[in-house]
């Protein structure tokens, strides 16, 4: 699959990623320079934020990956990748962040334990 | 005694579909895809086929194994974190795309989505009610 991200080059061509970038083998790389630098700090911005967004999921599924199994069974809150509360029930651990914004609330279980699908 | 709710959103499944069926959309980083899933109220969580985590551009063995069950049989499914929109409310969500490509259901289960919100069904006319929980 073809992916384009945006990056900056220096004059030392030194090469600054302006978005995640997650690879998990060698790949191959064109690189294409663009003649006008002031859209690029535009988009800059809107990529520093992207890029806060993008990094609190990726951080987020960290951490439940590695912490999952502590808390299983309960809901925890996540501020970024922070633990700020955690309740065995929704009701609960909604009350303990209330006054908290951009928190992440899910409810977590051990790997092996059958959840039901459903279907 | 009568009870009343408002909602926010209103929208219409066909009511001849098997099931009661919402368009989504799934977004993670900049790509975003869109599916029509059924709503599973005995779904844990909510759950894709693999083809889609892979349309996102996810690694899916990265995300967070899961075991699941259903009447007959378990599976493994992978968790990530995305950004679900259904009837234009949009939900910070933990959604899991199942192991094995021949895993053909797309259902919305509660754990960041139906708990999420309030809910309103009216089967007979075909029509939800929706909206964001804490909104009110």
């Amino acid at each position: 699959m073809l992916t384009t991200i945006e990056a900056e080059i220096d004059v030392n061509g030194k090469v600054t990623f302006l978005e995640p970038l997650k690879i998990i083998k060698k790949r191959r790389a064109i690189i294409t320079l663009l003649d006008d630098e002031k859209p690029m700090k535009q988009t800059k911005q809107k990529n520093e934020i992207k890029k806060v967004k993008n990094d609190v999921n990726f951080r987020q599924l960290e951490w439940l990956k590695a912490n999952r199994e502590k808390y299983a069974g309960k809901y925890v809150a996540l501020d970024g990748d922070i633990l700020v509360a955690h309740a065995e029930t929704l009701p609960e651990i909604r009350e303990q962040v209330k006054n908290r914004t951009n928190i992440f609330i899910v409810k977590v279980f051990a790997e092996e334990t059958i959840v039901s699908a459903g279907l | 005694m009568s009870y009343q709710l408002e909602f926010e959103k209103l929208v219409s499944f066909d009511i001849n579909q098997d099931g009661i069926c919402l368009d989504v959309e799934i977004k993670y980083e900049d790509v975003s895809i869109k599916i029509n899933a059924k709503i599973d109220t005995g779904a844990t969580y909510s759950i894709f086929e693999r083809h889609f985590a892979e349309k996102l551009g996810l690694e899916i063995e990265n995300g967070m194994r899961q075991r699941f069950g259903t009447a007959t049989s378990s599976f493994y499914a992978y968790g990530f974190r995305v950004t679900l929109t259904a009837a234009e409310i949009e939900l910070d969500s933990m959604v899991f795309f199942a192991e094995d490509e021949s895993f053909s259901k797309n259902v919305l289960g509660r754990i960041t989505w139906l708990d999420n919100l309030f809910f309103g069904l009216v089967d007979y006319e075909g029509k939800i009610y929706l909206s964001k929980y804490g909104d009110e």
